[in-house]
């Protein structure tokens, strides 16, 4: 584990040209765009960079070499889980810190505490990502995955649409201002629940599809 | 070491049912054409594929199933994969450090000084030669008991591929239970290093023969019709036409050099051996 951990390190540092522009811009960004845009932009940033580091992995029987080495599937998978949330942790304080003093900066009174569960929603809906990519990107490899995401986002798309068509719109508002009554503190219970299922699964979907793959 | 017991691969289009067993402090070599079946038997071996059916063991447990700590004793050199070519090898070296308990850094930058190998330039940018250098350093530095070494020696020159059969050798003289499975297409690197030789052939293996008996006893001989008419065939394993005559090759050279004077009997290495015993010799 801690071998591939150093492996991605290394490999995402190979980028570091990259990785300083990105985060230039980033400050640049957060400073200059008001409102949440770097809550959004830095994390997703932080997991598309680690996330890559599988495409690398894939390039040139990578996969073949690295089952080799005193590893198995499951640690590879495993590692591959903590350093991209890693990577979308540390990129999401980083983003906290700079939409803080950005805030601060603008002018705004931000209270902390009252922005808790905003913040924690960028977060959330970046780990959401990972956990969506991550089982795609081992399955089908960087290319495909794209291709493959692209078409399960259009389904959704395609499904919703005529999932509101049939319930009818009128019926969907109510049900949209049904869940506007509810507790916050509750939604917000649901949704870190909804976060580390998805995690969960994807692990699990993305051992199976590891165990599963022919070198 | 490793035991392959009717171990089957079947695939689309080839199918591999191989028996072998490779004891403690040998170095085998495996032998043949392109397509014969090489890699997906070193596959089966790290436990990469999964035989159909059969069973494949090294150091005593299923490859499939080999824990960390008993890859860790387990050097690999693959003809066609290793660390991303993004890397240097100043990372692989730290890698390498997190990767095995009994990695040895001082050997490690000694041999990569010996061999040449740039520290700070990325390896994508190396040459072919170069990777292949790279490839077995990463394989026998962490002072593993068994190495299986896929094409360790090819795109590199004859004084480079001297230096690595070199560093084999003098790794093998360090522990003699050390063990080694090696493929090469260059004949002349394995008659100087193993101690025995599988042939595979469309996947199965064809001939397996000790490396001195196959120098020593093997041959081929050249005879036009009249000669080939009258040749004793007990001993011979393969006739082949040619314009010529026959190309006849035996596993009892001395018997032909003594009983037949007059005809032509060449050496018979393991060119010869891939050639004849595949047909494909001309």
């Amino acid at each position: 584990m801690a071998g591939l951990l150093e492996k991605d390190l290394r490999l995402l540092l190979s980028r570091k040209q990259s990785i300083v522009m990105f985060l230039l811009l980033a400050v640049v960004l957060g400073f200059t765009q008001a409102g949440t845009f770097i809550l959004g932009y830095l994390p997703f940033l932080g997991v598309i960079l680690t996330i890559s580091t599988i495409s690398y992995d894939e390039v040139d029987n990578g996969y073949t070499f690295l089952m080799t080495l005193p590893i198995d599937r499951k640690t590879y998978v495993k590692e591959k889980f903590l350093f991209c949330i890693s990577g979308a942790v540390s990129s999401w304080i980083l983003a906290v810190v700079l939409y803080f003093l950005s805030g601060s900066l603008h002018g705004d009174k931000l209270v902390m505490i009252n922005e808790i569960p905003m913040v924690l929603t960028f977060l959330a809906i970046v780990i959401l990502l990972m956990a969506i990519m991550i089982p795609f990107q081992i399955k089908f490899g960087a290319e495909k995955s794209r291709i493959v995401m692209l078409i399960i986002f259009g389904i959704i798309t395609v499904v919703s649409f005529v999932f509101v068509k049939i319930i009818g719109q009128e019926t969907m508002n109510e049900i949209i201002e049904k869940m506007e009554h509810i507790n916050e503190t509750y939604i917000m219970m649901c949704g870190i629940f909804l976060v580390l299922l998805s995690t969960v699964v994807s692990y699990m979907i993305s051992c199976k599809v590891m165990e599963n793959k022919e070198l | 070491m490793i035991v392959l017991k009717d171990a089957v691969k079947c695939y689309k289009d080839f199918n591999l049912n191989i028996s072998m067993e490779i004891p403690k402090g040998r170095i085998s070599g495996l032998v043949g054409k392109n397509g014969a079946g090489k890699s997906t038997t070193i596959k089966l071996i790290l436990g990469l594929v999964k035989p159909n059916s059969g069973s494949v063991t090294v150091l005593g447990t299923e490859s499939s199933k080999l824990t960390s700590k008993e890859k860790e004793q387990i050097g690999v050199s693959l003809s066609d994969a290793s660390f991303s070519s993004q890397l240097t090898l100043s990372d692989v070296e730290k890698i390498l450090i997190k990767m095995y308990p009994k990695f040895d850094k001082e050997y490690f930058q000694k041999l990569s000084q010996g061999l040449n190998l740039p520290k700070d330039k990325i390896i994508r940018e190396f040459s072919t030669g170069m990777k292949a250098k790279l490839r077995v350093l990463v394989a026998i530095t962490h002072k593993a008991k068994l190495l299986i070494l896929d094409e360790p020696t090819a795109g590199l020159d004859v004084e480079a591929r001297n230096e690595i059969l070199d560093i084999l050798r003098k790794y093998m003289e360090e522990d003699e239970e050390r063990t080694i499975l090696i493929t090469s297409h260059i004949s002349s690197d394995l008659e100087g290093l193993c101690d025995d030789i599988y042939l595979i052939h469309d996947g199965k293996i064809m001939l397996h023969e000790e490396t001195d008996v196959i120098l020593d006893r093997y041959g081929l001989l050249k005879v036009n019709e009249e000669q080939y008419a009258s040749l004793d065939k007990n001993y011979i394993l393969k006739s082949q036409k040619e314009p010529y005559g026959y190309a006849c090759f035996t596993n009892e050279k001395q018997y032909y050099q003594e009983n037949y004077k007059d005809i032509i009997i060449e050496k018979g290495g393991i060119d010869e051996l891939i050639l004849m015993m595949t047909g494909g010799y001309r």
